[in-house]
Protein backbone atom coordinates (compact mmCIF):
# COMPACT_ATOMS: atom_id res chain seq x y z
CA UNK A 1 0.00 0.00 0.00
CA UNK A 2 1.43 3.64 -0.75
CA UNK A 3 1.94 5.92 2.06
CA UNK A 4 2.65 9.63 1.70
CA UNK A 5 5.05 11.56 3.70
CA UNK A 6 3.19 14.14 6.19
CA UNK A 7 0.42 13.18 8.31
CA UNK A 8 -3.39 13.75 7.46
CA UNK A 9 -5.34 13.06 10.57
CA UNK A 10 -8.14 10.69 10.30
CA UNK A 11 -10.78 12.95 11.24
CA UNK A 12 -9.39 16.01 8.45
CA UNK A 13 -11.86 17.86 7.07
CA UNK A 14 -11.40 19.50 3.61
CA UNK A 15 -8.97 18.86 0.81
CA UNK A 16 -6.49 17.14 2.15
CA UNK A 17 -3.53 19.19 0.07
CA UNK A 18 -4.58 22.06 1.53
CA UNK A 19 -3.30 21.48 5.32
CA UNK A 20 -2.50 24.34 6.87
CA UNK A 21 0.83 22.54 8.62
CA UNK A 22 2.89 20.01 6.84
CA UNK A 23 2.97 17.27 9.26
CA UNK A 24 6.38 15.95 7.80
CA UNK A 25 7.93 15.36 11.23
CA UNK A 26 6.35 15.06 14.81
CA UNK A 27 8.34 15.50 17.47
CA UNK A 28 8.74 12.67 20.29
CA UNK A 29 8.85 15.68 22.88
CA UNK A 30 4.81 16.64 21.85
CA UNK A 31 3.97 13.25 20.46
CA UNK A 32 1.88 12.49 23.41
CA UNK A 33 -0.14 15.47 23.33
CA UNK A 34 -1.20 16.94 20.16
CA UNK A 35 -4.47 15.10 19.30
CA UNK A 36 -2.95 14.43 15.27
CA UNK A 37 0.26 12.23 16.82
CA UNK A 38 -1.66 10.71 19.71
CA UNK A 39 -4.36 9.55 18.75
CA UNK A 40 -2.62 7.35 15.64
CA UNK A 41 0.13 6.80 18.23
CA UNK A 42 -2.16 5.17 20.68
CA UNK A 43 -3.99 3.36 18.41
CA UNK A 44 -0.87 1.21 17.44
CA UNK A 45 -0.44 3.14 14.11
CA UNK A 46 3.23 2.69 13.65
CA UNK A 47 5.34 2.26 10.96
CA UNK A 48 8.91 2.35 9.91
CA UNK A 49 10.27 4.54 7.32
CA UNK A 50 12.76 3.16 4.70
CA UNK A 51 15.76 5.75 2.85
CA UNK A 52 19.29 5.29 2.14
CA UNK A 53 19.67 8.06 4.50
CA UNK A 54 18.99 11.43 4.81
CA UNK A 55 20.23 15.15 4.62
CA UNK A 56 21.25 17.81 6.72
CA UNK A 57 22.64 21.29 6.68
CA UNK A 58 25.65 22.38 8.82
CA UNK A 59 25.84 26.21 8.70
CA UNK A 60 29.76 26.89 9.84
CA UNK A 61 31.48 30.19 11.30
CA UNK A 62 31.50 31.37 7.87
CA UNK A 63 27.59 31.27 7.50
CA UNK A 64 28.13 28.65 4.35
CA UNK A 65 26.07 25.83 4.45
CA UNK A 66 27.12 22.82 3.80
CA UNK A 67 25.15 19.26 3.31
CA UNK A 68 25.52 16.35 5.31
CA UNK A 69 24.55 12.87 4.30
CA UNK A 70 23.23 11.03 7.20
CA UNK A 71 23.13 7.33 7.50
CA UNK A 72 24.00 3.92 8.62
CA UNK A 73 27.29 2.77 9.03
CA UNK A 74 28.21 0.22 5.93
CA UNK A 75 30.02 -2.78 5.32
CA UNK A 76 31.14 -1.29 2.03
CA UNK A 77 31.36 1.91 1.64
CA UNK A 78 28.50 3.91 -0.22
CA UNK A 79 29.91 5.04 -3.71
CA UNK A 80 26.57 5.02 -5.53
CA UNK A 81 22.64 3.70 -4.86
CA UNK A 82 21.28 1.35 -6.98
CA UNK A 83 18.77 3.40 -8.49
CA UNK A 84 18.03 3.15 -12.41
CA UNK A 85 18.65 6.22 -14.40
CA UNK A 86 14.72 6.90 -14.98
CA UNK A 87 13.64 5.59 -11.80
CA UNK A 88 9.77 5.69 -11.87
CA UNK A 89 8.00 4.51 -9.15
CA UNK A 90 5.40 1.95 -9.67
CA UNK A 91 1.97 3.35 -8.26
CA UNK A 92 -0.07 0.66 -8.98
CA UNK A 93 1.61 -2.17 -8.25
CA UNK A 94 2.53 -0.81 -5.11
CA UNK A 95 -1.33 -0.34 -3.85
CA UNK A 96 -1.92 -3.77 -4.68
CA UNK A 97 -2.03 -6.32 -1.93
CA UNK A 98 1.34 -7.79 -1.21
CA UNK A 99 1.76 -11.53 -3.72
CA UNK A 100 4.30 -13.63 -2.94
CA UNK A 101 6.97 -12.97 -5.29
CA UNK A 102 7.02 -9.63 -3.86
CA UNK A 103 8.83 -10.59 -1.26
CA UNK A 104 12.35 -11.40 -2.17
CA UNK A 105 14.98 -10.15 0.35
CA UNK A 106 16.85 -6.89 -0.08
CA UNK A 107 20.59 -7.14 -0.24
CA UNK A 108 21.76 -4.24 -0.85
CA UNK A 109 23.29 -1.53 1.30
CA UNK A 110 21.98 -0.78 4.88
CA UNK A 111 18.98 1.17 4.53
CA UNK A 112 17.90 3.88 7.15
CA UNK A 113 15.19 2.27 9.36
CA UNK A 114 13.05 5.55 11.17
CA UNK A 115 10.40 5.41 13.45
CA UNK A 116 6.81 6.61 12.11
CA UNK A 117 3.18 7.16 12.55
CA UNK A 118 0.60 6.66 10.26
CA UNK A 119 -3.18 7.28 9.78
CA UNK A 120 -5.69 6.50 7.36
CA UNK A 121 -7.99 9.10 6.09
CA UNK A 122 -11.23 8.51 4.79
CA UNK A 123 -12.38 11.23 1.98
CA UNK A 124 -15.98 12.35 2.38
CA UNK A 125 -16.52 11.19 -1.01
CA UNK A 126 -16.14 7.69 -0.36
CA UNK A 127 -13.02 7.49 -2.21
CA UNK A 128 -9.73 5.22 -1.68
CA UNK A 129 -8.74 6.00 1.52
CA UNK A 130 -5.13 8.50 2.23
CA UNK A 131 -2.65 6.67 4.17
CA UNK A 132 0.12 9.00 5.47
CA UNK A 133 2.51 9.31 7.72
CA UNK A 134 5.20 11.38 9.94
CA UNK A 135 8.65 10.47 11.35
CA UNK A 136 9.50 10.85 14.76
CA UNK A 137 12.28 13.33 15.78
CA UNK A 138 14.29 13.58 18.91
CA UNK A 139 16.83 16.03 20.07
CA UNK A 140 19.76 14.84 18.36
CA UNK A 141 22.56 12.21 19.81
CA UNK A 142 26.52 13.52 19.93
CA UNK A 143 27.56 11.57 16.66
CA UNK A 144 25.27 14.20 14.35
CA UNK A 145 23.96 17.09 17.00
CA UNK A 146 27.07 19.10 15.37
CA UNK A 147 24.88 19.25 12.28
CA UNK A 148 21.76 19.77 13.52
CA UNK A 149 20.51 19.37 16.90
CA UNK A 150 17.21 17.79 15.74
CA UNK A 151 17.37 14.09 14.24
CA UNK A 152 15.09 11.58 13.18
CA UNK A 153 14.33 8.12 15.66
CA UNK A 154 15.86 5.32 14.29
CA UNK A 155 15.30 1.77 14.95
CA UNK A 156 18.43 -0.16 14.92
CA UNK A 157 17.84 -3.37 14.13
CA UNK A 158 15.79 -6.05 13.63
CA UNK A 159 14.32 -6.79 16.91
CA UNK A 160 14.01 -3.00 17.16
CA UNK A 161 12.11 -2.62 14.25
CA UNK A 162 9.57 -6.06 14.31
CA UNK A 163 8.87 -4.55 17.83
CA UNK A 164 7.62 -0.84 16.48
CA UNK A 165 5.93 -2.68 13.77
CA UNK A 166 4.02 -5.11 16.40
CA UNK A 167 1.44 -3.40 17.19
CA UNK A 168 -0.57 -6.37 18.47
CA UNK A 169 2.10 -7.37 21.05
CA UNK A 170 3.99 -4.53 21.94
CA UNK A 171 1.97 -2.22 23.79
CA UNK A 172 2.37 1.70 23.11
CA UNK A 173 4.37 2.21 26.41
CA UNK A 174 6.97 -0.25 25.30
CA UNK A 175 7.18 1.08 21.98
CA UNK A 176 7.68 4.47 23.63
CA UNK A 177 11.19 3.10 25.08
CA UNK A 178 12.05 2.84 21.31
CA UNK A 179 11.76 6.88 20.78
CA UNK A 180 15.58 7.44 22.02
CA UNK A 181 17.92 9.12 20.33
CA UNK A 182 20.64 6.37 19.66
CA UNK A 183 24.10 7.08 18.35
CA UNK A 184 24.03 4.73 15.36
CA UNK A 185 24.76 7.06 12.45
CA UNK A 186 27.60 7.85 10.72
CA UNK A 187 28.05 10.99 8.32
CA UNK A 188 29.94 12.98 5.42
CA UNK A 189 29.78 16.42 3.63
CA UNK A 190 28.52 16.05 0.10
CA UNK A 191 28.52 18.29 -2.95
CA UNK A 192 26.45 21.59 -1.74
CA UNK A 193 25.03 21.14 -5.61
CA UNK A 194 22.23 18.35 -4.24
CA UNK A 195 20.69 21.12 -2.78
CA UNK A 196 19.08 21.28 -5.87
CA UNK A 197 16.18 19.04 -6.30
CA UNK A 198 16.60 19.33 -10.16
CA UNK A 199 20.42 17.51 -9.45
CA UNK A 200 20.41 14.18 -9.57
CA UNK A 201 23.79 13.02 -9.88
CA UNK A 202 25.40 10.07 -8.05
CA UNK A 203 27.56 12.32 -6.04
CA UNK A 204 24.62 13.21 -4.44
CA UNK A 205 25.67 10.60 -2.10
CA UNK A 206 29.54 10.52 -2.56
CA UNK A 207 32.04 11.80 -0.15
CA UNK A 208 32.63 15.61 -0.84
CA UNK A 209 36.32 16.92 -0.26
CA UNK A 210 35.63 19.93 1.89
CA UNK A 211 39.26 21.04 1.27
CA UNK A 212 38.79 21.26 -2.39
CA UNK A 213 35.63 23.50 -2.01
CA UNK A 214 37.49 26.34 -1.28
CA UNK A 215 39.21 26.36 -4.35
CA UNK A 216 37.06 27.32 -6.97
CA UNK A 217 36.46 24.99 -9.75
CA UNK A 218 38.87 26.89 -12.98
CA UNK A 219 36.29 28.09 -15.15
CA UNK A 220 39.57 29.13 -17.05
CA UNK A 221 42.04 25.82 -17.59
CA UNK A 222 44.35 27.97 -19.87
CA UNK A 223 46.68 27.94 -16.89
CA UNK A 224 46.19 24.35 -15.15
CA UNK A 225 47.30 22.67 -18.40
CA UNK A 226 49.95 25.39 -18.96
CA UNK A 227 51.46 24.43 -15.60
CA UNK A 228 51.15 20.71 -16.53
CA UNK A 229 53.52 20.96 -19.66
CA UNK A 230 56.49 21.87 -16.76
CA UNK A 231 56.63 17.83 -15.38
CA UNK A 232 56.16 16.69 -18.68
CA UNK A 233 58.51 18.43 -20.41
CA UNK A 234 61.54 18.34 -17.48
CA UNK A 235 62.18 14.65 -17.13
CA UNK A 236 65.51 16.14 -15.36
CA UNK A 237 63.41 18.15 -13.16
CA UNK A 238 62.93 15.11 -11.01
CA UNK A 239 66.34 14.05 -10.91
CA UNK A 240 67.35 17.25 -9.88
CA UNK A 241 65.31 17.30 -6.62
CA UNK A 242 66.74 13.99 -5.17
CA UNK A 243 65.50 15.43 -1.60
CA UNK A 244 62.13 15.20 -3.08
CA UNK A 245 60.32 12.26 -1.57
CA UNK A 246 57.62 12.27 -3.12
CA UNK A 247 59.12 11.23 -6.33
CA UNK A 248 57.38 7.91 -6.70
CA UNK A 249 53.85 9.35 -6.42
CA UNK A 250 52.47 9.69 -10.18
CA UNK A 251 49.81 11.92 -9.29
CA UNK A 252 51.84 14.59 -8.23
CA UNK A 253 51.58 17.39 -10.34
CA UNK A 254 54.53 19.66 -9.27
CA UNK A 255 57.46 19.08 -7.32
CA UNK A 256 58.28 20.67 -3.84
CA UNK A 257 60.76 23.51 -3.49
CA UNK A 258 60.44 24.53 -6.97
CA UNK A 259 62.04 27.97 -6.63
CA UNK A 260 65.60 26.36 -5.54
CA UNK A 261 65.20 23.16 -7.74
CA UNK A 262 64.41 25.08 -10.74
CA UNK A 263 67.11 27.20 -10.13
CA UNK A 264 69.58 24.43 -9.09
CA UNK A 265 68.27 22.53 -12.30
CA UNK A 266 69.00 25.26 -14.80
CA UNK A 267 72.51 25.32 -13.22
CA UNK A 268 73.00 21.99 -13.91
CA UNK A 269 72.43 22.80 -17.38
CA UNK A 270 73.80 25.74 -18.61
CA UNK A 271 72.26 25.66 -22.44
CA UNK A 272 68.85 25.64 -20.51
CA UNK A 273 69.65 28.44 -18.17
CA UNK A 274 70.38 30.95 -20.97
CA UNK A 275 67.11 29.77 -22.79
CA UNK A 276 65.54 30.25 -19.75
CA UNK A 277 67.32 33.73 -18.90
CA UNK A 278 66.47 35.04 -22.14
CA UNK A 279 63.03 34.19 -22.64
CA UNK A 280 61.87 34.91 -18.86
CA UNK A 281 63.85 38.52 -18.94
CA UNK A 282 65.86 39.53 -21.21
CA UNK A 283 68.48 40.95 -18.76
CA UNK A 284 68.89 38.63 -15.59
CA UNK A 285 72.10 38.29 -14.02
CA UNK A 286 73.51 35.40 -12.70
CA UNK A 287 73.63 35.24 -9.17
CA UNK A 288 76.56 34.61 -7.46
CA UNK A 289 74.38 31.70 -5.31
CA UNK A 290 73.48 30.04 -8.14
CA UNK A 291 77.25 29.90 -9.46
CA UNK A 292 77.96 28.30 -6.90
CA UNK A 293 75.17 26.17 -6.45
CA UNK A 294 76.58 25.15 -10.18
CA UNK A 295 79.89 24.40 -9.53
CA UNK A 296 78.64 22.34 -6.66
CA UNK A 297 76.40 20.33 -8.83
CA UNK A 298 79.08 19.89 -11.60
CA UNK A 299 81.15 18.67 -9.13
CA UNK A 300 78.93 16.12 -7.53
CA UNK A 301 78.10 14.75 -11.08
CA UNK A 302 82.29 14.07 -11.66
CA UNK B 1 66.07 27.29 13.57
CA UNK B 2 65.08 29.91 10.92
CA UNK B 3 65.87 33.50 11.49
CA UNK B 4 66.33 36.54 9.06
CA UNK B 5 66.73 39.82 9.17
CA UNK B 6 65.71 42.35 6.96
CA UNK B 7 67.12 45.76 7.67
CA UNK B 8 64.55 47.76 5.07
CA UNK B 9 61.40 46.07 6.99
CA UNK B 10 59.39 48.24 4.48
CA UNK B 11 60.24 46.03 1.65
CA UNK B 12 58.32 43.16 3.04
CA UNK B 13 55.74 45.35 3.71
CA UNK B 14 55.50 46.00 0.15
CA UNK B 15 55.79 42.15 -0.94
CA UNK B 16 52.99 41.49 1.50
CA UNK B 17 50.61 43.93 -0.03
CA UNK B 18 51.60 42.81 -3.63
CA UNK B 19 50.52 39.25 -2.74
CA UNK B 20 47.77 39.42 -0.16
CA UNK B 21 44.50 40.53 -2.55
CA UNK B 22 45.80 37.86 -5.16
CA UNK B 23 46.70 34.88 -2.58
CA UNK B 24 44.62 35.07 0.99
CA UNK B 25 46.89 32.19 1.99
CA UNK B 26 50.00 31.65 1.12
CA UNK B 27 52.99 28.92 1.70
CA UNK B 28 56.56 30.49 2.58
CA UNK B 29 59.27 28.24 1.73
CA UNK B 30 62.58 29.29 3.29
CA UNK B 31 65.44 27.05 2.57
CA UNK B 32 69.41 27.65 2.58
CA UNK B 33 69.89 29.84 0.05
CA UNK B 34 65.98 32.14 -0.27
CA UNK B 35 62.39 31.97 0.28
CA UNK B 36 60.19 31.22 -1.87
CA UNK B 37 56.07 32.08 -2.09
CA UNK B 38 54.42 30.89 -5.13
CA UNK B 39 49.88 30.83 -4.96
CA UNK B 40 47.34 30.58 -7.31
CA UNK B 41 43.82 32.50 -7.05
CA UNK B 42 41.02 30.99 -5.59
CA UNK B 43 39.90 30.58 -9.45
CA UNK B 44 42.95 29.69 -10.55
CA UNK B 45 43.61 31.72 -13.45
CA UNK B 46 46.65 33.73 -12.02
CA UNK B 47 50.02 32.66 -10.07
CA UNK B 48 52.30 34.91 -8.26
CA UNK B 49 55.88 33.89 -7.46
CA UNK B 50 57.88 35.27 -5.33
CA UNK B 51 61.49 34.65 -4.59
CA UNK B 52 63.33 36.96 -1.83
CA UNK B 53 67.24 35.48 -1.65
CA UNK B 54 69.11 35.54 1.48
CA UNK B 55 71.12 38.04 0.09
CA UNK B 56 68.33 40.57 0.64
CA UNK B 57 68.57 39.91 4.51
CA UNK B 58 71.31 41.43 6.62
CA UNK B 59 71.37 38.15 8.77
CA UNK B 60 69.84 35.17 7.27
CA UNK B 61 69.96 31.34 9.31
CA UNK B 62 67.74 28.43 7.78
CA UNK B 63 69.40 24.83 9.22
CA UNK B 64 66.42 23.13 7.77
CA UNK B 65 63.97 23.88 5.09
CA UNK B 66 61.00 25.06 6.26
CA UNK B 67 57.55 26.07 5.00
CA UNK B 68 55.53 28.66 6.59
CA UNK B 69 51.67 29.12 5.90
CA UNK B 70 50.85 31.88 6.62
CA UNK B 71 47.27 34.01 6.40
CA UNK B 72 48.20 36.91 4.34
CA UNK B 73 45.12 39.22 6.39
CA UNK B 74 46.99 38.17 9.78
CA UNK B 75 50.19 39.06 8.54
CA UNK B 76 49.52 42.49 7.12
CA UNK B 77 47.67 43.28 10.11
CA UNK B 78 51.17 42.92 11.80
CA UNK B 79 53.42 44.51 9.21
CA UNK B 80 50.70 47.70 9.48
CA UNK B 81 52.55 48.34 12.78
CA UNK B 82 56.06 48.72 11.50
CA UNK B 83 57.81 51.91 10.04
CA UNK B 84 59.16 51.67 6.79
CA UNK B 85 62.70 51.88 8.14
CA UNK B 86 62.28 49.29 11.11
CA UNK B 87 63.79 46.35 11.20
CA UNK B 88 62.45 43.17 10.86
CA UNK B 89 63.15 39.67 12.01
CA UNK B 90 61.26 36.82 10.98
CA UNK B 91 62.07 33.46 13.42
CA UNK B 92 60.41 29.99 13.23
CA UNK B 93 61.14 26.98 14.70
CA UNK B 94 62.72 23.89 12.75
CA UNK B 95 60.26 21.09 12.56
CA UNK B 96 56.83 21.79 11.30
CA UNK B 97 56.48 25.09 13.30
CA UNK B 98 53.25 26.18 14.64
CA UNK B 99 54.13 29.86 14.98
CA UNK B 100 56.07 32.45 13.15
CA UNK B 101 57.46 35.19 15.36
CA UNK B 102 58.35 38.59 13.89
CA UNK B 103 60.25 41.15 15.73
CA UNK B 104 59.91 44.62 14.57
CA UNK B 105 63.04 47.28 15.95
CA UNK B 106 63.01 51.12 15.00
CA UNK B 107 65.75 52.29 13.43
CA UNK B 108 67.25 54.15 16.49
CA UNK B 109 66.80 50.96 18.34
CA UNK B 110 64.28 52.47 21.02
CA UNK B 111 61.67 51.17 20.11
CA UNK B 112 60.64 46.68 19.87
CA UNK B 113 57.59 45.16 19.23
CA UNK B 114 57.01 41.70 18.51
CA UNK B 115 54.31 39.43 17.24
CA UNK B 116 53.46 35.91 17.27
CA UNK B 117 51.39 34.93 13.81
CA UNK B 118 49.79 31.45 14.21
CA UNK B 119 50.62 29.88 10.98
CA UNK B 120 47.51 27.83 8.64
CA UNK B 121 47.51 24.49 7.13
CA UNK B 122 48.24 24.92 3.39
CA UNK B 123 48.12 21.65 1.34
CA UNK B 124 49.36 23.03 -1.52
CA UNK B 125 52.16 21.47 -3.74
CA UNK B 126 54.75 23.52 -5.30
CA UNK B 127 54.29 24.42 -8.60
CA UNK B 128 56.36 23.93 -11.18
CA UNK B 129 56.73 26.65 -13.62
CA UNK B 130 57.44 25.56 -17.46
CA UNK B 131 60.16 26.91 -19.21
CA UNK B 132 58.40 29.02 -21.89
CA UNK B 133 60.34 30.77 -25.01
CA UNK B 134 57.93 34.12 -25.31
CA UNK B 135 57.40 35.94 -28.21
CA UNK B 136 57.92 39.68 -26.90
CA UNK B 137 58.89 40.89 -23.81
CA UNK B 138 58.24 44.76 -22.93
CA UNK B 139 59.94 46.42 -20.46
CA UNK B 140 58.59 49.31 -19.12
CA UNK B 141 58.09 51.53 -15.76
CA UNK B 142 56.00 49.84 -13.21
CA UNK B 143 54.39 53.10 -12.63
CA UNK B 144 53.64 53.67 -16.35
CA UNK B 145 52.19 49.99 -16.40
CA UNK B 146 50.16 50.69 -13.06
CA UNK B 147 48.52 53.85 -15.00
CA UNK B 148 47.53 52.37 -17.88
CA UNK B 149 45.48 49.41 -16.36
CA UNK B 150 43.94 51.74 -13.97
CA UNK B 151 43.02 53.91 -16.46
CA UNK B 152 41.60 51.13 -19.09
CA UNK B 153 39.79 49.34 -15.87
CA UNK B 154 37.57 52.72 -16.43
CA UNK B 155 36.39 51.53 -19.79
CA UNK B 156 36.23 47.23 -19.67
CA UNK B 157 37.18 44.53 -17.89
CA UNK B 158 39.59 43.41 -20.07
CA UNK B 159 42.44 44.69 -22.23
CA UNK B 160 43.42 43.66 -25.05
CA UNK B 161 47.62 43.46 -25.56
CA UNK B 162 48.45 43.15 -29.38
CA UNK B 163 52.61 43.49 -29.93
CA UNK B 164 53.79 44.32 -33.43
CA UNK B 165 57.05 45.76 -35.15
CA UNK B 166 58.46 48.44 -32.09
CA UNK B 167 55.41 49.19 -30.40
CA UNK B 168 52.33 47.88 -27.85
CA UNK B 169 49.24 48.68 -27.79
CA UNK B 170 46.51 48.05 -24.81
CA UNK B 171 43.10 48.79 -25.66
CA UNK B 172 39.76 48.20 -24.13
CA UNK B 173 36.35 47.93 -25.25
CA UNK B 174 33.16 48.66 -22.76
CA UNK B 175 29.40 49.42 -23.46
CA UNK B 176 30.74 53.72 -23.02
CA UNK B 177 33.42 53.05 -26.36
CA UNK B 178 36.72 51.87 -26.88
CA UNK B 179 40.18 53.06 -25.57
CA UNK B 180 43.92 52.53 -26.93
CA UNK B 181 46.91 52.88 -25.34
CA UNK B 182 50.33 52.87 -28.01
CA UNK B 183 53.76 52.57 -26.68
CA UNK B 184 56.83 52.95 -28.93
CA UNK B 185 59.74 51.57 -27.99
CA UNK B 186 62.17 54.10 -27.06
CA UNK B 187 65.33 52.38 -25.16
CA UNK B 188 67.25 55.62 -26.44
CA UNK B 189 65.73 57.95 -23.40
CA UNK B 190 68.30 58.79 -20.91
CA UNK B 191 66.64 57.99 -17.90
CA UNK B 192 65.69 54.19 -17.73
CA UNK B 193 62.30 54.30 -16.22
CA UNK B 194 60.82 56.46 -18.97
CA UNK B 195 61.98 54.08 -21.51
CA UNK B 196 60.24 51.55 -23.25
CA UNK B 197 62.01 48.36 -24.67
CA UNK B 198 59.72 46.33 -27.22
CA UNK B 199 61.76 42.80 -27.74
CA UNK B 200 59.68 41.03 -30.17
CA UNK B 201 60.21 37.51 -32.10
CA UNK B 202 56.61 37.18 -33.45
CA UNK B 203 53.49 39.73 -33.15
CA UNK B 204 51.07 38.99 -29.82
CA UNK B 205 47.94 39.43 -29.75
CA UNK B 206 45.90 38.38 -26.38
CA UNK B 207 43.44 39.48 -23.88
CA UNK B 208 43.46 39.51 -20.03
CA UNK B 209 41.40 40.50 -17.16
CA UNK B 210 42.28 43.90 -16.04
CA UNK B 211 41.29 42.99 -12.58
CA UNK B 212 44.17 40.84 -12.55
CA UNK B 213 46.36 43.58 -14.01
CA UNK B 214 45.66 46.02 -11.02
CA UNK B 215 45.99 43.31 -8.70
CA UNK B 216 49.76 42.78 -10.23
CA UNK B 217 50.40 46.58 -10.28
CA UNK B 218 50.41 47.01 -6.79
CA UNK B 219 53.81 45.49 -6.96
CA UNK B 220 55.09 48.46 -8.10
CA UNK B 221 56.03 50.46 -5.22
CA UNK B 222 59.01 47.15 -5.06
CA UNK B 223 60.55 48.15 -8.55
CA UNK B 224 61.00 51.06 -10.83
CA UNK B 225 60.41 48.93 -13.96
CA UNK B 226 58.24 46.16 -15.06
CA UNK B 227 58.41 43.39 -17.70
CA UNK B 228 55.81 41.83 -19.34
CA UNK B 229 56.50 38.29 -21.00
CA UNK B 230 53.95 37.11 -23.83
CA UNK B 231 53.42 34.23 -25.87
CA UNK B 232 50.49 33.22 -27.74
CA UNK B 233 49.99 29.56 -25.94
CA UNK B 234 51.71 30.77 -22.61
CA UNK B 235 50.04 32.95 -19.40
CA UNK B 236 51.15 36.64 -19.36
CA UNK B 237 54.42 36.93 -17.38
CA UNK B 238 54.38 40.46 -15.64
CA UNK B 239 57.86 40.40 -13.56
CA UNK B 240 59.15 42.99 -10.83
CA UNK B 241 62.41 42.83 -9.84
CA UNK B 242 62.97 42.59 -5.89
CA UNK B 243 66.72 45.01 -6.32
CA UNK B 244 69.00 42.54 -7.13
CA UNK B 245 67.89 39.77 -4.81
CA UNK B 246 64.87 38.50 -6.47
CA UNK B 247 61.59 39.26 -7.93
CA UNK B 248 58.23 38.71 -8.02
CA UNK B 249 56.50 36.81 -11.62
CA UNK B 250 52.90 37.15 -11.69
CA UNK B 251 51.36 34.72 -14.03
CA UNK B 252 47.86 35.35 -15.81
CA UNK B 253 46.12 32.97 -18.25
CA UNK B 254 44.37 34.61 -20.92
CA UNK B 255 41.03 35.41 -21.40
CA UNK B 256 39.38 32.77 -23.75
CA UNK B 257 36.12 33.08 -25.61
CA UNK B 258 34.52 30.04 -23.53
CA UNK B 259 34.68 31.74 -20.13
CA UNK B 260 32.92 34.84 -20.68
Amino acid sequence: MLMKWGLVPSWHKGDPAAMAYKMNNCRSEGMLEKASFKRPFEKGQRCVILADGYYEWHTDSNKKKQPYFIYFPQDKPLTDLPLPESYEFDFDSANMEETEDKTEEWTGHRLLTMAGIFDKWNPPDGGEPLYTYSIITIEAAPSVSWIHHRMPVMLDGDKSVRDWLDFGTVPTSEALTLVKALDCLTCHPVTPQMGNIRYKEPDCIKQFDLEAKKEEKPKNTFMSSWLKKSTKQDPQSKTASSQDVKEGVKKEPAEKKTGLTSWLQKANKPSTLKRAMDSASPEKKLPSKVIKLEEEANSEKE
Amino acid sequence: MFEARLQQGGLLKKILEAVRELVSDGLWDCDGSAITLQGMDSSHVALVEMYLRAEAFDHYRCDRNVSLGMNHAHLSKILKCANNDDIITLKAADQDPDTCSLILESKGGEKTSDFVVNLVRIDADQLGIPETEYSAHIKMSAGEFQRICRDLSQFGDAVQISCSKQEVKFSSTGETGAANITLSHSATVDKEEESVTVDLKEPVDLTFALRFLNLFSKASPISEMVTLSLSQDAPLVVEYKIGDSGHIRYFLAPKIQEDE
